[in-house]
């Protein structure tokens, strides 16, 4: 009897004690920042320029310096980039003549972007897609016919597509690229010497 | 028991049964004959020295225009021994069945349910042998090279959940 | 509407004819049950609140998951291993990627383990962040749901800084992965972690002690040791009932002997043991974390072998192996020998396995999955049976079935 009534006495210790613990939290958030913010319109930045660069965002291209070489539509597992790239009768040049990406279907995977060989085709930090029909969730970004991108030997001495190469190559310097083994274990080695 | 032996262990232990054996990826693997198979099982889960407790997984394979056809896949783990077996059992296209293995571990009642969902391969004396990952009105079994990937399935009326469910008994 | 209003009207037949109170009665609940975060649906025979049986019913959210990568190359699957367990998708991007390599008989740099694991461990706090969160919010403790929330974004945060994705992240490939990690990232993970050690203290005087918690959560789905392993149960369900199988440390991959870390345990099997383990799952992994960006050497993140990986981009338009190498590997994808590889990770629910058959090709011949969640299923009936069903919520919020993972 005695420990039933200490048993019980102990519970009501325990439980008065838990829950001072619990409210002693609950109070606090009163005192704290609050971690939610107002979207869209009380953000001090836009949010997508707090995203960083490698964010998988909507797809865009630069048919500048697209080289028209389909590896990225190779490698859309779900085939929502179609590129034709005819060649010109006369001057036997590679045309882009449509470059459609169904951003409805595309899944942010980031394989097409991953191979391009230029980075013409990369992911913004936009997110917003909503559109009011499908048809509209195409991006349809070549409008005539254009030539395709030739790829130089040495630097792009173009001053209209140079600029644009260097912001293609800052996206692809977020891609991880093999390191040469044989001159990274000898540096290691000269280091460690 | 170092892993290494375990193969011609088993052999010891179990003369006769073992049709085929080879380790191949940090895999061991035996293969047996289906009518084996219960003796096996149970002799490799209370055997002291495999106590293969632990049923991984079960699984078919479908090797589609060879012969035999199909390929069930059982991978066992010792919890006492920490040592892994791989077990398979070959069957063909005209007699796609084999003995049920949900006497020996619980677990087995479903892995092999989906293995008939998606092979058609029958599995004798299992208590409840019916599909689980696609509905009762499905035609074929998807996982059969055979099936074709965008093939369409006809429309099914809705089922009354009283008169008749899908799970019975 | 007909068919709608017909087992109302057989019940209210029911209801005359017989006494309702001595009868066993025919529940089905779900499929899209709201407190069920799953489709699934459980058939229930009760008497009154207390459930006779309740036998599970799987299947609502497959997919074909296995058909569709026999289909695809071998790293066009990443992505959709991404969608098998969404709250941890690197654990699967990394155990698929594992088996594949072991297929290859190959081994990662140094650097890329490392990466692989601090990425792994991150995706095994917010996966049990998700499920100790959603439990609590189940059970009624929403504020807690929301602290837990919180901290979860913290991390998201990084595995967008990392990746570029919160959820789909196809981080991994056959071979490495895709990115290196931010200069900053030590830092933030360090900032990030003291921000959720204070959320965590906050969470366990909220929750570890409040007796109406312990009420709903303790002996409650409780399964025996010799039921766990005959349903073939792993991860934090069988730790709770007292076994210390984790495959890290019993089948270490990806260099995971290098770390310090406990397994944590339970003693009796039931939910409040298994929250227990989870909630010290996410200390212990964040002390491996720790460890590996303490040691995280620095070097490549890839295998230099152009058979696997593509080639630098400076190669690809600078010469004519690179050009070949580069667009082989687009359009034929990796060439895996033909052979057989099961290799399992420590899943956050689980042992995740993947079974690889290879026929030579650039596809995968079989792709088969083993879900952690499928055993927890099959063996829920079993945990139920004598509960009530107010008891369901609770024990199928801590069984965390996944339903991407257990359909496929």
């Amino acid at each position: 009897m005695a420990s039933s009534i200490g048993q019980y006495l102990k519970h009501a210790k325990d439980a008065a004690a838990t829950i001072f613990e619990g409210m002693s939290v609950t109070m606090s958030h009163f005192v704290r920042k609050p971690y939610t913010i107002q979207y869209p319109d009380r953000t001090a930045v836009r949010v997508q320029d707090t995203l960083p660069l490698r964010y998988r965002g909507i797809l865009e291209v630069d048919l500048e310096i697209c080289t028209g070489c389909l590896a990225c539509e190779r490698a859309c597992p779900i085939d929502c980039i179609v590129i034709d790239a005819p060649k010109d009768k006369v001057t036997r040049a590679m045309l882009l003549s449509r470059f459609d990406i169904d951003i409805a279907k595309c899944m942010y995977c980031g394989l097409c972007s991953e191979v391009c060989p230029t980075g013409s085709i990369h992911h913004t930090t936009e997110f917003e897609g909503a559109d009011y029909s499908l048809e509209s969730m195409i991006r349809r970004f070549v409008k005539d016919p254009v030539l395709a991108y030739k790829a130089k030997k040495g630097e792009e001495t173009d001053p209209l597509i140079a600029p644009v190469l260097d912001r293609g190559m800052e996206f692809l310097a977020e891609w991880a690229e093999p390191v040469d083994m044989k001159k990274y274990k000898k540096e290691q080695e000269e280091a460690a010497s | 028991m170092a892993e290494a032996d375990i193969l011609s262990h088993i052999e010891t232990a179990l003369p006769g049964t073992i049709q085929e054996q080879h380790s191949s990826h940090g895999n061991d693997t035996i293969v047996i004959d289906r009518g084996d198979l219960p003796t096996v099982l149970s002799q490799l889960k209370e055997h002291p020295d495999f106590a293969f407790n632990l049923l991984l997984d079960i699984t078919g394979v479908d090797f589609f225009g060879k012969e035999p056809r199909f390929e069930v896949v059982y991978h066992l783990h010792s919890l006492t021994h920490n040592h892994r077996l791989r077990v398979k059992v070959r069957l063909t296209e005209e007699s796609a069945e084999l003995p049920s293995a949900a006497s020996v571990w619980k677990s087995a009642d479903w892995l092999e349910r989906e293995v008939w969902d998606m092979f058609g391969i029958t599995f004798t004396d299992h208590p409840d042998l019916r599909r689980i990952l696609m509905y009762e009105e499905f035609r074929g079994h998807p996982l059969r090279k055979d099936y074709p990937v965008n093939k369409r399935q006809p429309l099914v009326e809705e089922r009354d959940p009283i008169t008749n469910p899908w799970h019975k008994g | 509407m007909a068919e709608a209003a017909a087992p109302l009207l057989r019940a209210q037949k029911d209801v005359a004819e017989h006494d309702p109170t001595s009868e066993i009665m025919e529940l089905q609940m779900g499929p899209s049950h709201p407190a069920t975060h799953g489709t699934i649906k459980f058939n229930l025979t009760l008497d009154g609140e207390k459930i006779l049986n309740c036998a599970v019913e799987i299947g609502y959210l497959h997919r074909g998951f296995e058909k569709m990568c026999e289909q695809r190359t071998w790293n066009h699957c990443i992505p959709y291993t991404d969608r098998l367990n969404y709250a941890s998708p690197l654990i699967n991007n990394v155990a698929f990627a594992l088996t594949a390599e072991q297929l290859l008989d190959v081994e990662v740099p140094e650097r890329c383990q490392y990466i692989r694991v601090i990425m792994s461990e991150i995706s095994r706090i917010t996966d049990h962040l998700t499920c100790l969160g959603m439990a609590a919010t189940e059970a009624g403790a929403i504020s807690v749901g929301f602290y837990l929330m919180e901290s979860r974004e913290t991390l998201y945060d990084l595995v967008t800084a990392v990746t570029g994705a919160r959820l789909t992240v196809s981080y991994a490939r056959v071979g490495g992965v895709t990115h290196d990690l931010p200069h900053d990232f030590a830092e933030r993970v360090r900032a990030a972690f003291a921000d959720m050690r204070r959320i965590l203290s906050d969470c366990d005087k909220l929750l570890s002690k409040n007796r109406i918690f312990i009420d709903r959560m303790s002996g409650v789905g409780a399964i025996s040791t010799e039921d766990a392993i005959s349903y073939s149960l792993t991860g934090p369900l069988l730790r709770a009932t007292g076994i210390p199988y984790d495959v890290r440390k019993a089948q270490p991959y990806s260099g995971y002997d290098r770390y310090e870390f406990d397994i944590p345990t339970g003693t009796q099997g039931d939910n409040y043991d298994r929250f227990s383990v989870r909630f010290e799952e996410i200390r212990q992994s964040m002390r491996i974390i720790e460890q590996a960006l303490n040691g995280i050497p620095s070097g490549p993140i890839r295998i230099d072998d152009p058979q696997i990986t593509l080639p630098e981009k400076k190669q690809v338009y600078g010469n004519i192996e690179g050009l070949m190498n580069h667009f082989k590997l687009v359009i034929e994808g990796v060439k895996i020998p033909p052979g057989e590889a099961f290799l399992s990770v420590e899943g956050a629910n689980g042992e995740l396995g993947f079974y690889l058959v290879s026929d030579g090709s650039g596809r995968p011949y079989r792709v088969r999955v083993r879900p952690p969640c499928f055993f927890g299923m099959a063996a829920l009936g079993e945990m139920l049976r004598g509960c009530l069903i107010s008891d369901i919520i609770t024990t199928f919020g801590m069984v965390n079935m996944i339903g991407g993972e257990c359909d496929r």
